[in-house]
């Protein structure tokens, strides 16, 4: 199940399910630690004796408050004439929010009951949790080790919680206490440790086509001081005012006033600025960008997207550079800069600490290829580059020496002096070893980006070298990776000396990393061949990313399903190689694919259904909307670059 | 007082409202189909986006808290919001929209 939102405040992030229900729970860092994993932080309702979780049978619609991290959910249920509006968002201080909102629409005065379900898995699992009711602040606490949970509320008419239980789950006849909720009265059982969870219950006596008010909030810390803290101070200040914090915060966040997006139509301004926001919940306060905080897709091979790939993350630093959020980017930057590998090349992933994650890469590659996806140290170097192009902050980069000078050596010593290209590496999609049109146009780029470098910083002499060592490579992808006789770039080079003429939209690289001109005929039939042969002929449309993908395949109808970042790339070719505000127009339309397809929050999924539209693996993809921020930046550059020559 | 082009008359569709941004000032252009009004782009109460509320004839509800001002004075009609909205002078002009600014700009969101 996709997330429909997520908010969050660089320490922690909470994603919610199409049914307003929590399904991740990060803490203390984005993407370390999901304290929930998946499992369900449900909401119920009581209405005089009809008991419903929210759910099944409710017409739920979710987005984000309007350039906010601060989510907006409406629910309704015919059967039992009410209406419920929640709004989600976690404040500066690391306390997960919410105020709810519900309608009584009879025209009857009634008692309702709103309950919450709690099924952490503090750090990740479920042995050895306790959980209990402290009746000082009458919340009940998750805890183990050094994560605290506590949870407390109050109605607008100042009531707190009003009933309690704590018990046990996921064993036999012990399905969890979200069970005892469905009587509308919970036990009052004060402690239990293990596997455990909890629910916890608000009572309001509301008059007919009334409205009343919950606040609830989720306060977490390292010990119970400090959660007991947090929770008398949001009972001092109010969710109320702390919400509208986080709102201003968000909206002055997201305003950056850098570029004028007034020319562009207002669904594509909505969805950048929800692009850059929900880019922003995957950003750790310690520099890590995940590549999605969806856990969904543990289900599919037992491991999550919660990991910093530095593809993506260099990909999203530079739409961060590029929309003014230099911030986020230098954090970025820094993480890599204590990441690398002595080497100078970057592991296949990195968990949000800094340490290498999990990895399918095999050691033993052909002929000592390493475990890497080159193109990942390339995109670091090249992303540096343009972040200082930008704000020439030439301290800063002195600040990360091994982004320039480590990255440089591997580079070139990764170079095959035979054939003048990278040697051997995993491709970007993690699926095959050999050699690669997108590394390649990857590496290009960085060797150029280190030429620069060198050039400011270092040594002149050494940046000829880099800008031979560029040539070289660009030389021999000419002869080694285009095909003449389809006049196009192919997807690789195998290390048998095979080529792979599949058609792939990766390709696009050659004209991303500017390793060739968008207009040079060798660019445009390469264009031209993935726009014929990938895009998807169904109601939905959108690019594939190659040839018969496998990769979570609905169907066999079409050649594979339509990807965001696939899309957006053919969406930039034609903003590059446009000539005229006219030639515009088509890049723009794609840009509003982007935007169409996603979900109404505005969250970008990695593929869609080519026949439903609906999201396929992981939902938010941060590639996705950094793909879209780009692809915008570079529309807007090119619209007024085109302006003021007419 | 200057008079600034905002907009061309067809950015804005009948029953529909944008933002623009002009010299680091944000102005809400709106489209009754009676006529065009420009006011301040946020609300005067927590500073949201009015550009993404909702416009019901000359009625403007506000995104986040749902306060509604009238698009013709930017009197508000429901809190929470207290204060008005500025509204500037609007004129249609060979298909693009004028507005007259005076002393009394919307604050700026970011210096």
């Amino acid at each position: 199940m996709p997330r429909e939102t997520v908010v969050g405040n660089g320490r922690i992030a909470v994603a919610f399910d199409s049914k307003m229900s929590i399904r991740d729970f990060f803490y203390p860092r984005v993407g370390l630690e999901n304290h929930v994993s998946g499992h369900e932080l449900k909401t119920g309702l009581w209405v005089d004796g009809d008991f419903r979780w929210l759910g099944d049978g409710w017409e739920i619609e979710t987005k984000y408050m309007p350039e906010t991290l601060v989510s907006r959910s409406r629910a309704s249920h015919p059967a039992l004439d009410v209406q419920i509006e929640t709004n989600d968002a976690v404040n500066s201080q690391d306390v997960f929010l919410r105020k709810l909102m519900v309608r009584n629409v009879a025209k009857t005065p009634r008692k309702f009951r709103i309950f919450f379900t709690h099924d952490f898995h503090i750090y990740g699992d479920s042995v050895g949790d306790t959980v209990m009711h402290e009746p000082a602040q009458n919340a009940v606490i998750h805890y183990k080790r050094q994560r605290y949970f506590l949870i407390d509320g109050v109605t607008s008419e100042g009531a707190g919680i009003y009933q309690f239980a704590t018990g046990y789950k996921e064993l036999p006849g012990r399905e969890g206490t979200w069970k005892d909720a469905e009587d509308g009265v919970l036990s009052g059982n004060p402690i239990a440790q293990g596997s455990v969870d909890s629910a916890v219950s608000f009572e309001m006596d509301l008059l007919a086509e009334s409205i009343g008010t919950l606040y609830y909030w989720i306060a977490c810390g390292r010990n119970l001081k400090q959660v007991v803290e947090l929770d008398s101070m949001v009972k001092k200040i109010g969710v109320e005012q702390l919400l509208l914090e986080s709102e201003n915060y968000w909206s002055a966040w997201v305003n950056k006033k850098e570029i004028n997006l007034s020319i562009l139509p207002k669904e594509i301004i909505r969805t950048y600025k929800n692009s850059l926001l929900i880019m922003r919940s995957h950003a750790d306060s310690r520099g890590g960008i995940i590549a999605s905080c969806d856990s969904d897709i543990m289900q599919f091979n037992r491991d999550t997207y919660s990991y910093i790939w530095t593809r993506d993350g260099a990909i999203a630093a530079m739409a961060f550079d590029m929309a003014g959020f230099r911030d986020t980017s230098m954090r970025f930057f820094r993480f890599c800069n204590l990441a690398i590998a002595d080497e100078g090349f970057f592991h296949h992933k990195y968990s949000p600490d800094g340490s290498v994650g999990s990895s399918w890469l095999p050691l033993a590659g052909s002929k000592g290829m390493l475990p890497i996806e080159e193109d990942e140290t390339a995109l670091v170097l090249y992303a540096l580059w343009r972040h200082f192009q930008k704000y020439r902050d030439i301290e800063f980069i002195e600040s990360v020496p091994k982004l320039v000078l480590k990255t440089t050596e591997f580079l070139l010593d990764y170079l095959d002096p035979d054939t003048g290209l990278p040697k051997p590496c995993f491709d970007l999609w993690e699926e095959r070893s050999g050699v690669f049109t997108w590394t390649a146009s990857t590496v290009y780029a960085a060797l150029n980006a280190a030429a620069k470098f060198w050039k400011v910083i270092y040594n002149r002499e050494r940046f000829e070298a880099l800008n031979i060592a560029a040539a070289g490579l660009r030389e021999a992808m000419l002869k080694r990776l285009y095909d003449p006789e389809s006049q196009r770039f192919i997807k690789a080079v195998y290390p048998d000396g095979s080529r792979d003429l599949t058609v792939d939209s990766s390709a696009s690289a050659v004209f991303l990393y500017g390793g060739f001109d968008a207009s040079d005929r060798s660019v445009v039939e390469t264009m031209n061949s993935i726009r014929d042969k990938l895009w998807i002929r169904t109601r939905v449309g959108g690019l594939a990313r190659y040839e018969n993908d496998e990769y979570q395949r609905a169907s066999r109808e079409v050649t594979g399903n339509p990807w965001f970042i696939c899309t957006l790339w053919l969406a930039r070719w034609h903003i590059a190689q446009a000539k005229s505000s006219d030639q515009l127009v088509k890049g723009l339309e794609l840009i509003s694919w982007a935007a169409k397809h996603a979900l109404a929050s505005g969250v970008m999924a990695e593929q869609v259904h080519p026949f439903t539209g609906e999201p396929v693996s992981v939902s938010p993809l941060v590639w996705s909307h950094a793909e879209f921020v780009i692809a915008v930046c570079e529309y807007l550059e090119k619209y007024r670059e085109l302006s003021s020559m007419a | 007082m200057t008079i600034q082009r905002i907009c061309k008359k067809d950015d804005v569709p009948v029953g529909s409202m944008k933002q623009f941004d002009l010299k680091e000032s944000e102005f809400l252009v709106v489209n009754t189909g009676e006529r065009f009004y420009c006011l301040e782009a946020r609300c005067t109460h927590a500073g949201a986006p009015l550009a993404e509320g909702d416009l019901d004839g000359d009625i403007l509800t506000c995104p986040w808290h749902y306060s509604q001002f009238r698009v013709s004075d930017g009197s508000v009609v429901r809190g929470p919001a207290n204060n008005p909205l500025n509204v500037y002078d609007i004129t249609v002009r060979d298909g693009q929209l004028f507005i007259e600014l005076n002393e009394t700009r919307p604050e700026l969101l970011i210096d």
